[in-house]
């Protein structure tokens, strides 16, 4: 199991939390003008990198509230916390 | 209607071992205040407006009204005197005015257990992954855990070394079942 760092709370163990998967799609302003290809891209199609993984946690049995967390795949090693709002942090360490 | 007897969750229900103790709390009323505005300068006014400092998370505030836990960013869960709701309800709404907070009551959607005896923080530690030592879990903090599985929020009161369940209502008899349970050899 691993420990999750939640903003509000501190440090929980992962059955506490749910996966939202990868953060940071952003959906195509115009849906009615973009291509099939491109659609179907921001609904279906999704990272699954070999190292850092920028990604939506809940804690669902906390505060119930969603924020974006970076997260090593291999390792499992979490790298950094931040709120739904901010941008993704640089970091150091992992594999991009 | 009044040939109902008023009984509460669990009619008396409880686990009564050399070292641990479970009874269901009728004594509190639980107000719920959520607030719209949860930035920093949002909940400035909104403690301003109450005349208390609005607690943050993992604590636990004592007032006049009752006790304040922290539930999430700009959430609270006020325990007032049972049968006293809607009269702490109108004075907490006539100091919020009226907009960007929502109160309402939500005694009747909860269970209340208190835990105490020497083996309290043991058998409270068989049923989640947060840490009970009393460095880590001093007396006046609450969190919300997942605790034999559901959603509940844990707290001690401020001097005082029992710990608070709140639970959905229709989980109090399984919780006290859970804790005859776990506290076999207590
Ligand atoms: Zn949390």
């Amino acid at each position: 199991m691993i420990r999750i760092e939640c903003p509000w709370c501190g440090l929980r163990s992962e059955s506490e939390f749910t996966c939202g998967g990868q953060s940071h799609i952003v959906r195509p302003e115009n849906p009615a003008e973009v291509s099939d290809e491109i659609w179907a891209e921001y609904l279906y199609q999704r990272e699954n990198p070999r190292g850092l993984h920028r990604e939506r946690w809940r804690h669902t049995y906390g505060c119930r509230q969603w924020f974006n967390v970076i997260r090593d795949t291999v390792t499992h090693e979490i790298l950094a916390v931040y709120h739904m709002t901010d941008s993704a942090p640089e970091v150091s360490g992992g594999r991009e | 209607m009044d040939e109902l007897i008023e009984e509460t969750v669990l009619a008396g229900a409880s686990v009564q071992r050399k070292t641990l103790q479970v009874v269901e709390l009728a004594a509190f009323g639980l107000v719920r205040l959520q607030a719209c505005d949860r930035t920093e300068r949002g909940l400035a006014v909104l403690s301003e407006q109450l005349g208390l400092t609005l607690p943050g998370p993992g604590l636990v505030l004592d007032s006049q009204e009752g006790a304040w836990f922290w539930t999430a960013p700009g959430e609270w869960l006020v325990a007032v005197t049972a049968g006293a709701e809607e009269q702490s309800l109108s004075a907490l709404r006539s100091r919020l005015g009226s907009e960007g907070v929502a109160c309402s009551i939500v005694t009747d959607s909860h269970v209340v257990l208190e835990i105490s005896g020497v083996a309290a923080r043991e058998v409270l530690a068989r049923g989640s992954t947060v840490d009970f030592h009393p460095v880590n879990f001093p007396t006046g903090k609450c969190l919300l855990t997942q605790f034999a599985g559901l959603p509940v929020l844990l707290a001690t009161l401020p001097g005082r070394d029992t710990f608070i369940l709140f639970a959905d209502r229709s989980v109090g008899q399984y919780l006290i079942e859970w804790f005859k349970s776990a506290s076999s050899d207590c």
